[in-house]
């Protein structure tokens, strides 16, 4: 016990010693604060980046810029993240999150919008649109409903992309009930079984919801006990059933009989075919930007209105010139001419209706000015440019309208974007499942004059749905639950290091790839040195023919390619982060165990050696007590030097294609850049490749400075 | 034992190499997956199953292992390596049209290396830890940890993105497939040395960088051992010049251990720089045995594990005689 302590002070004081001797190269104190560095990054990594280097995707647009550029102002014309709506990606989740939405609609009458606790998208809670009940014989005819809610984009420039999500569920009651089984697709024809029979409770010689139905097996008119029961409550035996021609069933089958588990509906229209809810809805989905409609062509292409070209007034709003525009002065442009936007361009609401008044009449007369000041008033210097000149002082005002920069449809029986988001619908219930919507689009493949979020003005994202009433012949009453509906725009910068291709984090790749190079290193440059000592002991303590094959065997594999048999070894067994770490390991050893052997085959004619086989003691005696500790100084220095190769052979593979497909590495970083158009973005080569370098250089330099410390000899020569 | 018995020794021993790597080539590849019939023809859609029989004859894939050994290494020694699984040329033309290039890259880049890092090296040696010295050593270090891709992608981003200073990816314009310039005008002489230096300055600059620290930190080892010699002493109390005194007696033997790492740099640059031309789309040899490794062409990858060993020893046999006859020391011991 006693003896151990000592062993153990001993060795710490042995460590604690080699410590301050290495504290004393700045060399190799640079060395080890790089390693402590990245080690600290390396076991960090899950804390200093929330990101999963590898499945976090889409995080912002591809090849995103760091977002410090953007809030440098070192590039411009960058984007941001923003999602339009709460934060939270669940909305529509408490009676709160209603506010900063606005609803309104065409038929106030009918349709009503409240906060539902009930069911919900991704989670419990959505807003409920319901429309009144309506009885049979009346109808609604076509009306819709609209949520909207308006955001400022705050970046200069467009984003990469955006992403608009919903869910949507219809439910509509008083259509043809499913008695049994559920409900088939709508047009399944159906068949009459007679003995398919109900109770008629209220005498009304017609089935209404809830009333028994049973199978009269023999026929019979009354119900016994041991026929089935289709559905509701068993009636007491004797009790008279029957029968009504609308009680029809899908046959399976088809053997024109009902048989126990067909499914059994009631058609109500009596046209032997089952029928979906008759209330077809189209769904639509805009954003729209916040636009001054009186525009100017601009020829010498400055982007600012220049005396003498000509003004438009955008009636139709599309950025283009058309035929149903109005022009305000210069020559009428070309039909399809690209009108631009000068906030200066402004007009004088005389009749105060916020609108210039070619919305309402053909020959306008309200004054359009160019505010060349921007003060929001007409001085007597600034160009009238139609109309008759203001007084000076008086106010003048951009001519509002908003701009359709997108929009999406869906048609009442098309097809719906394919993801389906749950919950399943209730059994009982024949509304339609949650819809998940999904549309967005990149900026990118627009026409930059009609640029996507081209402006830092106000948007509103907006949702109507059309509802058009078409069958008055059955009651109608229906609702819809709106939720998870947000607008997310994924900027073109991001976080600390920007995205690579795939919209995923690099700083969090940077990270976490010191995790792989300092595996890799140490591991495998371990593992060559195990061997090497292995290797070198034996063959320089055995001698004979034991050294001279293990020799040549060595010499072979020193002349073999170093490269290209890394490459072949790791495509043939396949790239994964063991397989590297082994060969690396398996192919780093020869250089090592040639010093190792020359170093035995001295020691082993030393007198201490000699000695200690005089006294009878082992091969692994002298080699664990005699050899060892003497090359053990070697060990660490070949131990230390070993790992940057390693760490940039990893690297090279990498960068060659052959990573492991789980794991982000620096190399496959710079992989990644190479192939997929990142090689011209310093701040996604840049980092990568410099740790590789300095981890490295930190490891070089250490070995350097025990190699300093461990051979005195060199030292004193040094 | 005089030189001559030294020289014969050699010889022997690497014969003996030459035949050790056939015969390690050979099994290494009759252990790997895959018969070259598998690769020709899918079993599946052959009508004929004489046709596989020829296949399969024409291959001596029926003759027991050790004739297809003796078969081999005919092949080998007569540098005979069939046809590329992937473009169905001989492999040896293969090797042929990419060999100029990887040499004129990898020649280039080892001699300015070999040269810069020796001069460095002695002068370093000389003001052993002087401002100059730790300068050299310290550069050397940092140009060799950086990762060759890496320094690739680093210059293509300045001199070509930024600067536009230099032309990237292959071996020449690509402007000169359609209108090669015209080597019989002067001008056109001109053009060519000028098209083709300037495809060959980057990556030749990552070579050479990657390069010259290595010999610069041997050259400067070896002579630090050289310096403290008495013949230095003497040769400077002789009143020799520095320069003598550096490269005509300390040099001289000191160049032991440089000339064997020459001889070993001189047999990879066969093999040329996979990763540089990668990078820079070199069509030389490293691309094409990356390219030969990756779509298993066997035929090219037994060519070139073959060549690169062949150079190799080829090298450190020339470097061992050529040892032998500067220093009299090795041929008696």
């Amino acid at each position: 016990m006693e003896a151990r302590e000592v062993r153990f002070r001993r060795g710490l004081g042995k460590i604690l010693h080699a410590w301050l001797l290495l504290a004393r190269s700045k060399r190799a104190l640079f060395g080890i604060s790089i390693i402590v560095f990245y080690s600290f990054l390396a076991i960090a990594a899950p804390i200093l980046t929330p990101y999963d280097p590898s499945f976090d995707s889409s995080l912002a647009f591809d090849h995103a810029v760091p977002e410090w550029y953007r809030t440098l102002g070192i590039q411009k014309g960058l984007s941001g993240n923003l999602v339009a709506g709460p934060q939270d990606v669940s909305n529509f989740n408490s009676p709160s999150s209603l506010t900063g939405w606005n609803f309104s609609t065409s038929n106030e009458q009918v349709v009503s919008f409240q906060y539902s606790s009930a069911e919900g998208g991704k989670a419990p809670g959505s807003l409920l649109v319901s429309i009144a009940p309506r009885p049979a014989g009346t109808s609604y005819g076509t009306f819709n409903f609209t949520i909207q809610r308006s955001f400022k984009y705050i970046y200069e420039g467009p984003p990469g992309k955006f992403v608009s999500s919903l869910s949507v569920r219809l439910r509509v009651t008083g259509d043809e009930p499913v008695i049994f089984g559920s409900a088939p697709s709508s047009g399944t024809v159906v068949a009459d079984d007679p003995r398919l029979r109900y109770v008629d409770s209220n005498g009304n010689n017609v089935w209404d919801s809830g009333e028994a139905l049973v199978f009269d097996v023999n026929n019979n008119g009354a119900f016994e006990s041991g026929e089935l029961i289709v559905s509701g409550q068993a009636p007491a035996p004797g009790t008279p059933v029957k029968d009504d021609s609308r009680i029809l069933f899908v046959d399976s089958n088809v053997n024109s009989l009902w048989n126990p588990g067909e499914v059994v509906i009631y058609d109500k229209n009596a046209n032997m075919q089952y029928d979906q809810p008759s209330t077809p809805i189209s769904t639509r989905s805009f954003i729209d930007q916040d636009y001054n409609r009186i525009r100017f062509v601009d020829s010498n292409d400055n982007n600012a209105w220049d005396d003498g070209e000509p003004v438009v007034y955008d009636k139709v709003g599309s950025g283009f010139f058309s035929s149903e525009d109005i022009v305000i002065s210069g020559s009428e442009p070309g039909s399809g001419t690209t009108l631009k936007d000068d906030p200066k361009l402004r007009f004088v609401d005389t009749n105060n209706n916020n609108r210039w008044d070619a919305e309402t009449s053909n020959t306008p007369t309200e004054t359009v000015v160019y505010d060349a000041n921007s003060n929001g008033l007409y001085d007597t210097s600034e160009t009238v440019l139609a109309g008759t000149a203001p007084s000076a002082g008086v106010s003048v005002e951009s001519a509002k309208g908003s701009f359709r920069i997108w929009e999406q449809h869906y048609p009442a029986d098309g097809v719906y974007p394919p993801s389906w988001f749950s919950p399943d619908p209730p059994v009982d219930s024949r509304s339609s499942k949650w819809k998940g919507i999904y549309f967005g689009g990149e900026s990118s493949l627009i026409r930059p004059e009609d640029q996507v979020f081209g402006q830092q003005v106000k948007y509103t994202l907006r949702l109507t749905i059309i509802v058009v009433d078409r069958d008055p012949t059955y009651p109608l009453q229906a609702s819809f639950n709106i939720d998870d509906y947000s607008l997310t725009i994924l900027g073109t910068s991001f976080g600390i290091f920007g995205t690579d291709q795939q919209g995923r984090d690099l700083f969090s790749q940077l990270v976490f790839g010191a995790r792989v190079s300092l595996l890799v290193g140490l591991v495998s440059a371990a593992l060559g040195v195990v061997i090497g000592l292995f290797v070198g002991l034996l063959a320089g303590f055995k001698g004979g023919v034991v050294d001279e094959g293990l020799m040549r065997f060595t010499d072979m594999l020193l002349v073999l390619p170093g490269l290209p048999l890394l490459i072949v070894l790791v495509a043939v067994l396949s790239p994964g982060i063991w397989t590297i770490i082994a060969v690396l390991g398996f192919l780093g050893w020869m250089g090592f165990a040639r010093v190792i052997r020359a170093q035995a085959v001295s020691l082993k004619e030393r007198p201490f050696v000699e000695a200690s086989k005089s006294v009878g003691a082992g091969t692994s005696h002298i080699i664990t007590r005699h050899i060892l500790p003497n090359v053990m100084g070697l060990t660490y220095v070949t131990l230390a030097t070993s790992v940057p190769g390693a760490i940039t052979a990893e690297a090279a593979l990498s960068f060659l294609g052959l990573f492991d497909p789980f794991l982000i590495s620096w190399g496959r970083m710079l992989f990644n850049a190479d192939v997929f158009q990142g090689f011209f973005l310093p701040w996604w080569i840049l980092p990568p490749g410099l740790s590789i370098a300095i981890l490295s250089l930190s490891f070089i330099l250490i070995g350097y400075a025990l190699d300093d410390i461990l051979n005195p000899r060199l030292r004193q020569r040094r | 034992m005089g030189l001559r018995g030294y020289v014969l020794r050699r010889t022997v021993y690497t014969v003996v190499l030459v035949f050790f790597v056939i015969t390690l080539n050979y099994l290494i590849f009759e252990v790997m997956p895959g018969n070259p019939i598998d690769t020709l023809v899918n079993p599946n859609r052959l009508r004929d199953p004489s046709q596989l029989d020829a296949l399969i004859r024409r291959f001596q894939l029926d003759q027991d292992p050790f004739t297809r050994y003796v078969y081999y290494v005919k092949n080998m020694l007569t540098f005979e390596f069939g046809q590329s699984y992937v473009t169905g040329q001989p492999v040896s033309s293969e090797i042929l049209v990419r060999v100029v290039n990887t040499l004129s890259l990898l020649g280039i880049s080892t001699v300015l290396a070999i040269v810069a890092g020796m001069t460095l090296g002695v002068y370093s040696a000389a003001r052993r830890g002087g401002v100059f010295d730790s300068t050299q050593v310290t550069s050397s270090l940092v140009w060799g940890s950086l990762p060759t891709f890496w320094m690739g992608l680093v210059f293509i981003l300045i001199f070509f993105y930024y600067l536009r200073w230099f032309p990237i990816g292959h071996v020449s314009p690509d402007a000169w497939a359609l209108n090669p310039p015209n080597l019989a005008t002067l001008a056109g002489v001109a053009e060519y040395i000028r098209g083709r230096l300037s495809h060959l300055f980057l990556p030749v600059t990552v070579l050479f960088l990657f390069q010259y620290g290595g010999f610069l930190l041997l050259t400067r080892a070896t002579m630090i051992d050289a310096l403290t010699e008495d013949y230095v002493l003497t040769a400077r109390a002789k009143g020799l010049n520095e320069r003598t005194v550096l490269f005509r007696h300390a040099l001289k033997n000191a160049s032991l251990p440089i000339i064997t790492a020459i001889a070993l740099t001189m047999g990879f640059i066969f093999s040329g720089a996979i990763i540089t031309e990668t990078v820079f789309s070199w069509e030389g040899m490293g691309q094409w045995i990356y390219r030969s490794i990756i779509n298993t062409d066997y035929p090219a990858m037994q060519a070139i594990f073959y060549i690169i060993a062949l150079m190799v020893i080829l090298a450190n046999f020339i470097s061992d005689i050529l040892i032998g006859f500067i220093d009299p020391r090795i041929k008696f011991g």
